[in-house]
């Protein structure tokens, strides 16, 4: 099976409320539930936004967009927001063709979503 | 897209000279994926339409692992017209009446991979016959012109 997607946190953001994670490998049908497991693991109770950063993720087939989108209805019910991050070609491609990208707020940096998080200073 | 497709054992009748790279479906999905990228790069198809033919193929191999017992296998071939990817399972319980007739809600839904392939290959065939279903794919080769061309933004 694919390796799985490498899950790195981010100290960028001093916000409690704000979980930044930055994804990297391939996110297929193989790993994506390992994926899920591991980023519902991350979310910690004070966590409302969720940021995901896509700078390393490569691939990512219709089971990942899957589990992109039960991540963010759990960061929903949270109240919160969940942004994407630096969506290469390939992906933004498949979230275009499924009509998900209505679905999420997309940046090209993690400032950019950072800043656009709601209660974000400036 | 079309449905059905001529009769015949894959890989026989379209390609009789035998010049198939065959393999059987595994869930080392990653290795399916670089073979079908160095098969697309090989044949020239532009880096946007190899993108949708490695999703379209992962697509079906998904298929393949979760709905048909996990057997099956993919060939790859390319003649003067298109490059051709044959996905077969030995379950044959996908046939052309699966295929959706628009977009399901959601991705995880019945037949969205089948969508997705329609959606992504130039051209997509379920063929049911003596246990056995098989999914062509195939992107044409040559310049579809200025109608047939897809810009990717």
């Amino acid at each position: 099976m694919t390796a799985a997607v490498q899950v790195t946190p981010s100290t960028e953001t001093e916000r409690e409320d704000v979980c930044v994670l930055a994804l990297a490998g391939n996110l297929d049908y193989t790993n994506a539930e390992q994926l899920r497991a591991e980023l519902a693991g991350r979310l910690r109770p004070e966590h409302r936004h969720l940021v995901l950063d896509f700078t390393e993720l490569s691939f990512l087939d219709s089971t990942g967009v899957r589990i992109v989108l039960a991540v963010r209805n759990d960061v929903l019910r949270r109240g919160g927001v969940i942004a994407l991050v630096a969506l290469n070609a390939r992906i933004a491609r498949v979230f275009q063709i499924t009509g998900l990208i209505r679905a999420f707020a997309v940046y090209p940096t993690r400032e950019e979503a950072l800043a656009a998080l709601p209660g974000a200073a400036g | 897209m079309t449905a059905g497709g001529p009769p015949g054992a894959p890989g026989d009748r379209e390609n009789p000279e035998g010049t198939a790279r065959q393999w059987p479906i595994t869930r080392d999905l990653d290795a399916l994926r670089d073979r079908v990228r160095r098969h697309a790069a090989r044949a020239g198809l532009d880096e946007a339409r190899t993108d949708d033919l490695m999703l379209a193929v992962n697509e079906a191999a998904i298929n393949v692992l979760e709905h048909a017992g996990a057997h099956g296998t993919v060939a790859i071939w390319q003649d003067a017209d298109a490059l051709t990817v044959d996905i077969t399972d030995g379950a044959g319980r996908l046939s052309a009446r699966h295929v959706p007739a628009g977009k399901p809600l959601v991705p995880g839904a019945r037949g969205y991979g089948l969508w997705l392939m329609c959606t992504l290959c130039d051209e997509f065939t379920v063929h049911q016959q003596e246990g056995r279903s098989r999914v062509r794919l195939r992107m044409a080769l040559r310049e579809p012109g200025p109608a047939g061309g897809r810009p990717r933004r």
